[in-house]
């Protein structure tokens, strides 16, 4: 029945519907706060590095709201500072693959034969690895470092949005809209991105949210392997790492950075969630049949 | 006792917090004998498909839907079961066929299996019996080789008989009441016969009620023995199929009537299109809710809400003018001519032939052609209508593919005005893309649904360096009867006649000489089509448009074409001015395809039961 077309079109049903949801309650503010404690990271330089030589592995008090670390560093302070690679990963590491990923899988799935070929097989060799074993090999080819972590995860995570990507493509193209557009002499490139990506973009939203918290995992193992953020800079895989090795003296070292781990990797993957929700209730709520 | 009866029915949804429920049923009163076919006629959100969901429970519970008034079946009031008892009454007393019957089979059981299961649902028996239900029940829908089907899955069949085996499976437990919605809308015109023979059949034998909701009045004329027409959510005019279609008195169905094309009509008759569109349910008009569009209203019509009005032998009517019998003038014969200039072939197809590989096994080898179209020659006249005719798979879209460029032929040569179009030169391929537009059958898909009018109609005006201006851009919108106020919302705002009108005025953009119409009205109502109809009529005067018309219903051939080509698996059997063929048709199958189109609904086949 036409009662969809008819109700009037719904403001912002997107806001409305992730307003509702409570796990964007959860999720927005953890983000917001992550934001916060990247932005303030460059004013932390000093107190990052600022040891209180008195206070070796010390549990939480008024002076150390969370404790020390082995050089008598401040952990909140650390953790705080810590952010801004996190932060860093979700958004450059993750941009870098979406941008990378959708232009191979729309070039693939709307070219098709031997570039999607040729495309999709790289792609698949690719994801044949696990995640962190193919992190890992691109990291020791380049050696060390969170630029290097980045563009290792940039990496790994390009095949899976070129998979994603291709895939909606190939069902988007046989539609009546873009043959309308080629018939009467649209070009390729604005094709691409007129009439495929625009459809693409929730779906590539909701993914990036879920491939940030995979990343961020990722750049946290790198780092706990040493092979992600180098001292003396904060970063939470690192600072697990060598809680680990004072786990006897103090829990505090590894317990704070490990739970902002969880807590940005949960917020992420929340946020994935209720905005997959929130995009995919297109439907008026009215749509009893069809 | 009436088989089924039904009294004040009124459907309700909630809406957004905030607003008012709306009523999209309301008032409904109907009754149904066993062995007895009434027909629920209706534009689409007219509430025919509601109210028989009603009847079987299949609205949303409440708070979303609210269902007051009495139904009663078999004489056991069913409204306000709780959904255990209405599990009880579904399937067994009341059953239901759907549009698609592709959607209403599981791909993952196989026919047997989802047959038996719907029948062990409702009688505890053996496996072994149950399959041999399934067997029967295939065998009442004409299933040929009925047992053979037990093992197959619906991919397997083809349209066909996949709405036999939906039927069967609607009718194994034996209901007594059998409802199918819009049962033949998704196929061809043979299959369509003998499907509406099957259940015309099935209900005398079963001595079962059916309730057939459909659009198309030559069906209702053919088939059934009743005919309720609803609007806006209510009954408007009901009575004997004969009665009703032969004397129709409540205005709306006579325009209804009026709009439908008509095989046996005039060549190329211009069709009495009913002005606007449905009402709304949220703003439904105080008084009579055809008013807006009735051509004979009166003041009253506007304030005062009509009842039906008992007119003698079951038949009724809510009009307020019922007793004055207001007649809707007949249509004035205006048939449209063909070019007055020299005859010009635009676009000719040579000896064309389009085959499509088909892959088999892991390595995705050709193991296979699939022969769409073989060896066809055709002509389109500059000015003139072609209309390609043949059921589904009979190679009508991929012969138009061609010409569009979006397939290459195997062999043969397809030539634009001189052009070859397989490989045109950089001057001869802006041609093309200028001159040859297309409008296809669902207006939903064919526009970009993230695109505002404004950049849809001006997309291919800047693809060809042509000034896009508003004045031009309102001036397009003018001529297919829109407003500038269309420019700026997307398609999603307009309803499907609206959208059709939108795909026209995109084609009509670069000012082309041929338009090809994939089946351009089929999906509209038939108020929305005869509108449609007509514009294309009045823009092929205008301009000396050419159109190749693909479609399947020989009564809108009628009314558009000038010649005929009909297909036949990828060839055409037969061709010529569309006059020889209906008087003279030379081919069995064009013969055939005429005897099988529904006759028009003013001359009722089936007697009152």
């Amino acid at each position: 029945m036409a009662m969809t077309t008819k109700s009037p079109p719904r403001e912002r049903p997107v806001l409305d519907s992730l307003r509702r949801d409570r796990r964007a309650w959860f999720a927005l503010p953890v983000l917001v706060l992550l934001v916060l404690a990247a932005a303030a990271a460059p004013f932390l330089d000093d107190a990052v590095a600022d040891t209180d030589t008195d206070n070796l592995l010390a549990g939480p008090s008024a002076a150390h709201l969370l404790g020390t670390d082995e050089l008598g560093r401040d952990i909140l302070v650390r953790v705080v500072a810590g952010a801004l690679v996190t932060l860093e990963v979700a958004t450059i590491a993750v941009g870098l693959a979406l941008v990378l990923g959708t232009a191979i899988g729309l070039v693939a799935g709307y070219r098709g034969g031997w570039v999607d070929a040729v495309l999709m097989r790289v792609t698949d060799g690719l994801l044949a690895f696990p995640l962190l074993v193919l992190a890992l090999t691109v990291v020791a080819a380049l050696g060390p470092g969170l630029r290097n972590a980045l563009i290792a995860i940039a990496v790994v995570t390009t095949p899976r949005f070129a998979r994603l990507v291709r895939g909606e493509v190939l069902s988007l193209r046989t539609r009546e809209w873009v043959s309308a557009a080629r018939i009467v002499g649209v070009g390729t490139p604005t094709i691409l991105v007129r009439h495929l990506l625009p459809h693409l973009a929730g779906t590539l939203l909701v993914f990036a949210a879920l491939q940030a918290s995979t990343a961020i995992m990722a750049e946290a193992s790198l780092s706990f392997l040493g092979l992600g953020v180098q001292p003396p800079q904060p970063g939470w895989g690192g600072m697990v790492a060598s809680g680990t090795a004072h786990l006897d003296s103090t829990w505090a070292l590894s317990v704070f950075p490990g739970l902002a781990i969880l807590l940005t990797i949960a917020a992420f993957n929340l946020l994935a969630d209720a905005l997959r929700d929130a995009l995919d209730a297109h439907r008026p709520v009215l749509s009893p049949i069809r | 006792m009436s088989l089924l009866r039904v009294t004040d029915l009124a459907v309700s949804f909630a809406g957004r917090p905030g607003q008012d429920p709306v009523r999209v049923v309301d008032g409904v009163a109907l009754h149904l004998d066993a062995g007895e076919i009434l027909a629920v006629v209706g534009e689409s959100g007219s509430g025919k498909t509601v109210t028989a969901l009603s009847l079987l429970g299949l609205n949303p519970t409440s708070p979303t839907c609210t269902t007051t008034g009495s139904v009663l079946v078999d004489g056991t009031e069913v409204i306000g079961l709780d959904e255990r008892q209405w599990q009880k009454v579904r399937g067994s007393t009341v059953a239901m066929v759907f549009q698609d019957p592709s959607a209403a089979l599981n791909p993952l059981l196989t026919i047997g299996t989802q047959i038996a299961d719907a029948v062990r649902a409702h009688e505890p028996m053996s496996r072994e019996h149950a399959r041999r239900r399934a067997v029967e029940a295939l065998e009442l829908a004409r299933m040929p080789d009925a047992k053979g089907r037990l093992g197959q899955y619906a991919h397997e069949l083809s349209g066909g008989m996949r709405q036999r085996a939906a039927i069967a499976l609607a009718i194994a437990p034996r209901p007594r009441l059998l409802i199918a919605d819009e049962p033949t809308t998704a196929l061809d015109v043979a299959v369509q016969a003998e499907i509406m023979g099957m259940l015309g059949s099935l209900c005398s034998d079963l001595d079962m009620g059916l309730i057939l909701i459909t659009h198309d009045l030559g069906v209702v004329a053919g088939h059934a023995d009743r005919v309720a027409v609803m609007y806006a959510g209510r009954l408007v005019e009901t009575g004997a199929a004969a009665g009703v279609l032969g004397d129709p008195r409540m205005p709306y169905t006579q325009s209804l009537l009026a709009a439908t094309p008509r095989v046996d009509g005039l060549a190329r008759q211009r069709l009495t299109a009913i002005g606007g569109r449905p009402p709304n349910p949220r703003e439904r008009p105080a008084g009579c809710p055809f008013q807006p569009r009735c051509p004979v209203a009166v003041d009253r019509c506007s304030t005062t809400r009509p009842v039906r009005v008992d007119l003698g032998q079951g038949h009724s009517a809510a009009c307020l003018l019922v007793e004055q019998r207001p007649t809707i003038e007949p249509p004035a014969v205006s048939v449209h001519s063909g070019p007055s200039v020299g005859v010009k072939i635009l676009a000719e197809f040579d000896d064309v032939s389009l085959s499509y590989p088909v892959r088999g096994g892991v390595l995705r080898r050709v193991t296979g052609q699939v022969h769409a179209v073989r060896g066809v020659s055709l002509s389109v006249i500059r000015g003139r209508t072609v209309a390609l005719v043949g059921e589904s798979g009979s190679g009508k879209t991929s012969l138009t593919k061609m010409l569009l460029r979006l397939e290459k032929p195997d062999r043969g040569t397809v030539r634009y005005d001189g052009i070859d179009v397989t490989k045109p030169d950089r001057d001869q391929l802006r041609t093309l893309q200028r001159d040859v537009q297309v409008v296809f059958q669902n207006p939903y898909a064919s526009l970009d649904p993230r695109m505002r009018v404004r950049e849809l109609l001006a997309e291919p005006m800047k693809v060809h360096g042509l000034d896009t201006d508003e004045a031009e851009l309102v001036r397009l919108l003018r001529e297919v009867g829109l407003d500038a106020g269309a420019l700026d919302r997307y398609p999603a705002a307009f309803s499907g006649g609206q959208r059709q009108r939108i795909a026209i005025a995109r084609a009509l953009a670069l000012r082309p000489k041929l338009i090809v119409c994939d089946e351009a009205v089929s999906a509209l109502d038939v108020s929305v089509q005869a509108q449609v109809l007509n514009l294309l009529a009045d823009l092929q005067q205008q301009h000396g448009l050419a159109y190749l018309f693909i479609t399947h219903d020989l009564a809108v051939v009628r009314s558009v074409a000038h010649d005929i080509a009909v297909m036949r698996d990828g060839q055409v059997v037969e061709a010529g001015p569309a006059e020889q063929i209906y008087q003279d048709p030379q081919h069995d199958y064009t013969r055939s395809l005429l005897a099988m189109a529904p006759g028009h609904p003013t001359a009722p086949q089936r007697s009152t039961a």
